[in-house]
């Protein structure tokens, strides 16, 4: 076990931003952690890096409690905050060098690890421009690149995608899955469902402060496998519309967001029809409708009664 | 590296002294003499009468009284005696005007009303002095006889040159103050007599009184003036090439307080911990960083002001010493300011201490204007940072060695020593 982290609790005043969590990480895997905004994955990943002291519980790094030694973990980890978290009238080749610096890389071997870092990345070419001069995708290849220059171990990022184009975050997450291959274990929290579920081995789902469910891809989809989900187009939000099929026998959750609506439901429960009446006694008229595969959204729907994004 | 990538920060901390520097010593160059000396100043003396006139009429006022029996005959040929050493007037042009010491700094002709006003709106001259009418003949009285006629000397000065007029108006003041001492002491000496009836001696003794007591006035004057001998003046564009550096350096202890903070909140302050770097290296760094710069700072000030204006800084024994302190005190300050922005997690401290604590150093430690004339702002400002490291650059220009800027040395080493065991103490309770 590369990380143990057992009993964390951080407390600011008094809202309780992590909540008695236990969390592992196994070497080489790419461990996601999955929640909407404000769950605590942050505040998790700033004590698993030694940034913040828990105010209770404990974490060590192959066996060594980093309170008394952060320095184990410091020197293997390289973290790529959710803040770009570069110097902005620097170029990206002079927040490098500085970073590198920091990890007493000099010389040749800094400029080695600069050059290797920006092929990854694909920033060869813009290297000497300032950093506030960047794109919103170029500023976050930056900010993974100045993670990786020491070689580390373990890589922590925190929502390394948020606010950037399509093209970009994929390229991210190939790069995610290339340093992987190589053999550096990821800790790597999102709110976007897909993100984890395409990379991830292992996933904690966090809400509240608390983790709410754990375990691979399947086996957290498993948890919903007695279940169906069904997504719906109307023409128009109806409150009373939504409030029937809530009370309809065999529907677990529903969750409503304008025009759409989504609905867990026992499966091959011949809820269908069911929805059909209910849409015609209120005069609602069914655009679309579907059957869906589970996925971690619903797994969170279905455990939280809400969804990722609200 | 990152402040001198900010450009605004560049701006604040190297091109305002510059331009500043150049439009106060442009604006000042009347007051303090430009590039000139702050004390050449070229006066008119006008004479409203006549100094053979007023010594006929002092030999007659006496002939009067000793014939009224106001004084006997003996001490009338005595007080005759003593009339044409009492040439005051002489005495002004000879013994104060022209003084060997007062005519490096200040020239005068004598002219008529008229053309003395004509060139003082022409700014040809700093000042316009007018002995009034019966100047000799009055003054005269006062000082010898039981009389007491007002005498009053005008001086009428240009307002682009108040500080010159004020030197002007106070080489007089001493001059009249010396006489105005002696009527003052002949008159309590001959009330004091009267009161106990031995007038009649008390006049025999007014010769040696009034002529020991106008002596050592005159003198006086004499020895202010030597308070400065051998000392350069300062000009206007030396003054405010160090008033403005000592000011703007003070930018660099609170932008690099400003950076901690945007560290903080950009998170390369946790990539730096992370990097096992440790408080004690981000503190050192902080320090360094801000005195390198001021160093970098200063000397290129100093070279500005040597290229745009040829000001001279003073010896490099003591402008370097004085530097590097100023300096190192300046990365101390950081510290201190870093440390309670890092403590209180935004940059109220560094914020405070640019609107308000560098405005009111600036006033009390003479980067405004000098500040030599009022006492508790003087005392005030040699305690702060820039009113110290003023007060030894100007010293250093005027001529003096490292061992005369010792106070100030000392002033900038315990600022130092200050600020670091404070900001040694906050940055202790600063959490990573």
């Amino acid at each position: 076990m590369l990380i143990q982290a057992s009993n964390l609790k951080k407390y600011y005043k008094k809202v309780k931003a992590v909540d008695d969590i236990d969390i592992e990480v196994r070497e080489g895997e790419i461990l996601g952690i999955l929640g909407p905004n404000g769950a605590g994955k942050s505040t998790t990943i700033s004590m698993l890096s030694s940034l913040i002291k828990p105010d209770g519980g404990k974490i060590c790094f192959k066996g060594t409690d980093i309170s008394k030694d952060p320095g184990v973990i410091r020197k293997t980890l390289g973290i790529v905050p959710q803040d770009v978290a570069l110097y902005p009238d620097l170029s990206a080749l002079e927040n490098l060098k500085f970073f590198g610096r920091l990890y007493r890389l000099r010389g040749e071997e800094l400029d080695g690890r600069i050059e290797e870092v920006l092929d990854l990345l694909g920033l060869n070419g813009r290297a000497r421009d300032r950093i506030k001069h960047y794109s919103g995708g170029m500023k976050r290849r930056v900010n993974i690149g100045a993670a990786l220059l020491h070689h580390p171990e373990i890589l922590i990022m925190d929502e390394p995608t948020v606010g950037i184009d399509p093209q970009s975050r994929n390229h991210i997450l190939e790069t995610v899955k290339q340093l992987n291959s190589k053999g550096i274990t990821i800790i790597y929290t999102s709110h976007y469902m897909e993100e984890v579920e395409f990379l991830c081995d292992r996933i904690y789902v966090m809400d509240h402060g608390r983790i709410i469910a754990s375990g691979t891809k399947e086996e957290l989809k498993a948890l919903i496998s007695k279940d169906e989900t069904i997504e719906m187009q109307v023409d128009r939000a109806d409150e009373r519309f939504t409030a029937k099929l809530k009370g309809l026998i065999d529907v677990k959750h529903v969750d409503e967001n304008g025009d759409r609506i989504t609905i867990i439901s026992n499966k091959n429960s011949g809820i269908l029809s069911r929805i059909f009446e209910a849409a015609l006694e209120n005069g609602v008229n069914l655009k679309s409708i579907q059957i869906k595969v589970p996925t971690l959204e619903d797994v969170f729907l279905y455990l939280t009664g809400r969804g990722l994004r609200d | 590296m990152v402040s001198l990538k900010d450009r605004k920060s560049l701006v604040i901390t190297l091109l305002m002294p510059a331009v500043l520097t150049t439009i106060l010593g442009f604006a000042f160059s009347g007051v303090m003499g430009g590039s000139a000396s702050i004390g050449e100043a070229k006066i008119a003396v006008v004479e409203m009468g006549s100094r053979q006139e007023d010594m006929a009429r002092i030999k007659k006022a006496i002939e009067d009284a000793a014939a009224r029996g106001l004084i006997k005959e003996e001490l009338r040929d005595e007080i005759l005696d003593l009339v044409p050493e009492t040439d005051f007037q002489d005495i002004l042009y000879t013994e104060v005007l022209g003084n060997s010491e007062v005519k490096k700094f200040l020239t005068y002709e004598i002219m008529d009303r008229d053309k003395a006003i004509q060139a003082l709106e022409r700014g040809e001259i700093t000042a316009v002095v007018v002995i009034p009418e019966k100047f000799l003949y009055n003054t005269f009285l006062n000082l010898a006889m039981p009389f007491k006629n007002p005498v009053e000397i005008e001086v009428i000065k240009h307002p682009n040159y108040t500080l010159k007029g004020g030197m002007v108006e106070g080489i007089l003041r001493g001059f009249t103050d010396a006489l105005a001492a002696g009527i003052i002491a002949k008159n309590t000496l001959l009330e004091a007599a009267i009161e106990n009836n031995v007038g009649e001696k008390a006049y025999e003794g007014l010769e040696s009184i009034t002529r020991d007591i106008f002596n050592v006035r005159v003198r006086e004057i004499d020895f202010r003036r030597t308070t400065e001998e051998g000392r350069k003046p300062i000009s206007s564009f030396q003054y405010y090439a160090v008033g403005m550096a000592v000011m703007f350096i003070l930018y660099a202890a609170s932008d690099g307080a400003h950076y901690a903070i945007d560290e903080v909140r950009n998170s390369t302050y946790s990539r730096v911990l992370l990097a096992n770097a440790g408080l004690f290296r981000i503190f050192a760094s902080r320090f360094i960083s801000t005195t390198l710069f001021t160093l970098i700072q200063v000397t290129i000030l100093m070279l500005y002001s040597k290229l745009a204006f040829r000001i001279e800084w003073g010896p490099p024994s003591g402008v370097m010493p004085l530097t590097m302190l100023l300096a190192v005190a300046i990365g101390g300050l950081s510290v201190l300011l870093s440390s309670i922005n890092l403590r209180l997690k935004d940059n109220r401290a560094s914020l405070v201490f640019q609107a308000v604590f560098i405005q009111f150093s600036a006033l009390v430690g003479g980067s405004f204007f000098p500040v030599g004339s009022v006492p508790i702002m003087k005392a005030i400002g040699g305690m702060t940072v820039n009113g110290a490291a003023l007060e030894g650059y100007l010293k250093l220009m005027r001529g003096y060695q490292l061992s005369d800027i010792a106070g100030v040395l000392s002033t900038l080493a315990v600022v130092t020593a200050v600020c670091f065991t404070a900001g040694t103490y906050i940055a202790s309770g600063v959490r990573e």
